[in-house]
């Protein structure tokens, strides 16, 4: 069973060094759509109205327990603004797992969600796994985007999809856990077809680079 | 300090009331280098606003110019504002209304922010200053640039010592008005010297990181190399220090301290500027035309180089600044290290021990002695390396 390291700092919980696996772990969607939100619940379980707008990219760790594994996630948090895109997209490779973001609430964010989509596959590596997730779930009276379309856009992008509310904790820790399992299966399925190609190094993602030597007992 | 102290007795100078003669006459000498030299080590609280005003090239030397500009200048914002406020709603302009509209309540400091009259006030600024600047728009980040400016000119009429608690709503709207001008066309200025960092793909900010990677590496290598081992990229945490001018990296007072000596460009220590530009790979941003036309009757004013040239070697002080905490984390590595077949992965982990310790660094509690500390120290750097390009090079 999953359960979450309590620490109000990624300071103190990424000092540890304990731990099998590391991904890495992009948050990404239009500006306000609440990705800070969201991480700061799942990193520090905490919500405030009042977060300020991230600028380029912020960055927070979280180690949780999976499949017996200890998993430690490093979670990028990016700015929306399309301004920001080539500082952002640089970011892409070596990241195992996006999380894309829309507000159920701003119609524009969810017609972004192709666009967003496109950006992953030009910039991040093959295998990478995503979650559509359609935040802000709490506030139904202003919904405009109907989960039914989220769920249809999801499967016409193949993404998995959650609705999820960072102020009312909805769905929070579930969405990373279902993406750390996403990525675990994919990992093992890459060592099943024991193609050197996947299991390597590929496309030099630094981060790859250093997941490959735990990859070799990967039991998840 | 005559000069200054005259300053404080004219605070309404601009305001229609005809100064002294003697006022006149020192206030004249205020635009000079004497009070360059005087504001790079802080500004008095009580002659911050002019000395400002003065400073950044939106008012003239001459006092009895004065009131006469700020009319023209106010009156000129309140005419774009006339102009292009009610389109913000059209179709062309609505995406960037509606960014400046969610970024506004996203700002520190909040209890200021948040009052409707404030965040009016930095709507309106920002959209008409985005308008008008089409080759970068709106960008985030712009709007942190406004409040120091607002904050400085609102506490003349504020009487409150923290401006956090401050009331708007109870200033008078003509002086609020004023305010909203004065504010719009000393941000304008400062926009117009770092306006690559906010264009398309910000070619301004990726340049001065390059340099700030390039300057780090030569005046110390081993915080360079360690940066680098442990796979920190200066690009994860120095990218917001151009693009928010260290505004989000210090409290609020330091950055107003900061932006004293920003606004007075740096005495230049080396001979002309064309020897001083290159800077080994990276060259430093080319003098700029003047973008504001109205500069043309400033002469005195000071360029606003402080924003951008300056504002590296303040970075690679900053930087540097945490030198003991940034090698701290080798004794950290070198222990994890022994477990050889993880060794890739605990880089990864100093990678982002490191990331987190710099992109939340401990500055709660600073004030104007640290910042003056970082401002001796940037000159100093400048001094040895910006028209060094070779020095401690490899």
């Amino acid at each position: 069973m999953a359960s979450a390291t309590d620490s109000r700092y990624g300071q103190k919980e990424s000092s540890d060094q304990n731990f099998d696996y590391m991904f890495k772990i992009l948050i990404i969607g239009n500006s306000s759509v609440g990705k800070t939100s969201f991480l700061f619940r799942y990193a520090d379980d905490s919500f405030t109205p009042a977060f300020v707008s991230t600028v380029g990219i912020d960055f927070k760790v979280k180690t949780i327990y999976r499949n017996d594994k200890r998993i430690k996630l490093q979670i990028w948090d990016t700015a929306g603004q399309e301004r920001y895109r080539t500082i952002t997209t640089a970011y892409y490779r070596g990241a195992m797992g996006f999380i894309l973001m829309y507000d159920i609430t701003n119609e524009e964010s969810f017609n972004a969600v192709q666009d967003w989509s496109t950006q992953i596959k030009t910039y991040s590596w093959d295998n990478a796994q995503v979650l559509l997730v359609g935040n802000k779930c709490d506030m139904e009276d202003e919904r405009v985007v109907s989960s039914e379309r989220g769920r249809q856009l999801a499967d016409h992008l193949g993404f998995e999809f959650f609705e999820a509310s960072a102020k009312d904790n909805i769905n929070v820790k579930q969405t990373f856990e279902r993406l750390v399992d996403v990525i675990c299966e994919k990992m093992s399925e890459s060592l099943d077809t024991a193609d050197p190609a996947v299991t390597g190094a590929k496309q030099g993602p630094q981060l790859t680079d250093q997941q490959a030597p735990p990859h070799q007992d990967c039991a998840c | 300090m005559c000069a200054l102290v005259c300053g404080a007795h004219c605070p309404a100078a601009g305001r229609g009331s005809a100064p002294g003669e003697s006022a006149n006459a020192c206030l004249f000498l205020l635009a000079t280098e004497e009070l360059r030299k005087l504001s790079w080590s802080g500004i008095p609280k009580p002659v911050r606003p002019m000395t400002w005003k003065l400073l950044s090239g939106y008012l003239p030397a001459n006092a009895e110019r004065r009131p006469a500009t700020l009319q023209r200048k106010q009156k000129e914002y309140f005419a774009f504002v006339e102009r292009y406020y009610d389109s913000r709603n059209d179709e062309a302009h609505q995406d960037t209304y509606r960014q400046i509209h969610i970024d506004i309540p996203r700002m520190s400091p909040e209890a200021l922010i948040l009052q409707p009259k404030v965040t009016e006030i930095f709507e309106r600024i920002l959209f008409i200053w985005a308008i008008r600047h089409p080759a970068s728009g709106y960008v985030q980040g712009i709007n942190d640039l406004v409040t120091p400016f607002f904050v400085v000119f609102i506490c003349e009429h504020v009487e409150v010592d923290d401006v956090d608690a401050a009331d708007i709503s109870r200033v008078p709207p003509d002086v609020l008005c004023n305010v909203e001008a004065d504010t719009f066309w000393c941000m304008s200025r400062l926009l117009d010297g770092i306006q690559d960092n906010y264009t398309f793909a910000q070619p301004g900010i990726q340049m001065k990181v390059k340099m700030l990677e390039e300057l780090v590496s030569r005046i110390d290598e081993p915080v360079h190399r360690h940066l680098d081992q442990h796979e920190v990229r200066y690009l994860q945490f120095a990218f917001r220090w151009m693009n928010n001018l260290l505004m989000r990296e210090v409290p609020l007072r330091c950055t107003v301290r900061l932006w004293d000596t920003y606004q007075v460009s740096p005495p230049c220590p080396a001979p002309p500027r064309p020897r001083a530009a290159p800077c080994a790979r990276g060259r430093l941003p080319a003098e700029r035309p003047r973008l504001c036309p109205s500069a043309r009757s400033l002469p005195r004013a000071a360029e606003p180089e402080g924003f951008s040239r300056f504002h590296l070697y303040v970075c690679a002080a900053f930087l540097l600044r945490w030198r003991k905490d940034i090698l701290e984390e080798r004794d950290f590595q070198v222990r994890a290290q022994p477990d050889a077949p993880r060794r890739g992965v605990c880089q990864g982990l100093a990678c982002g021990e490191l990331l987190l310790f710099l992109q939340n660094l401990p500055t709660a509690h600073w004030d104007d002695e640290d910042v003056s500390l970082l401002l001796a120290e940037a000159y100093r750097l400048k001094f040895a390396f910006a028209d060094a390009p070779n020095h401690y090079k490899k």
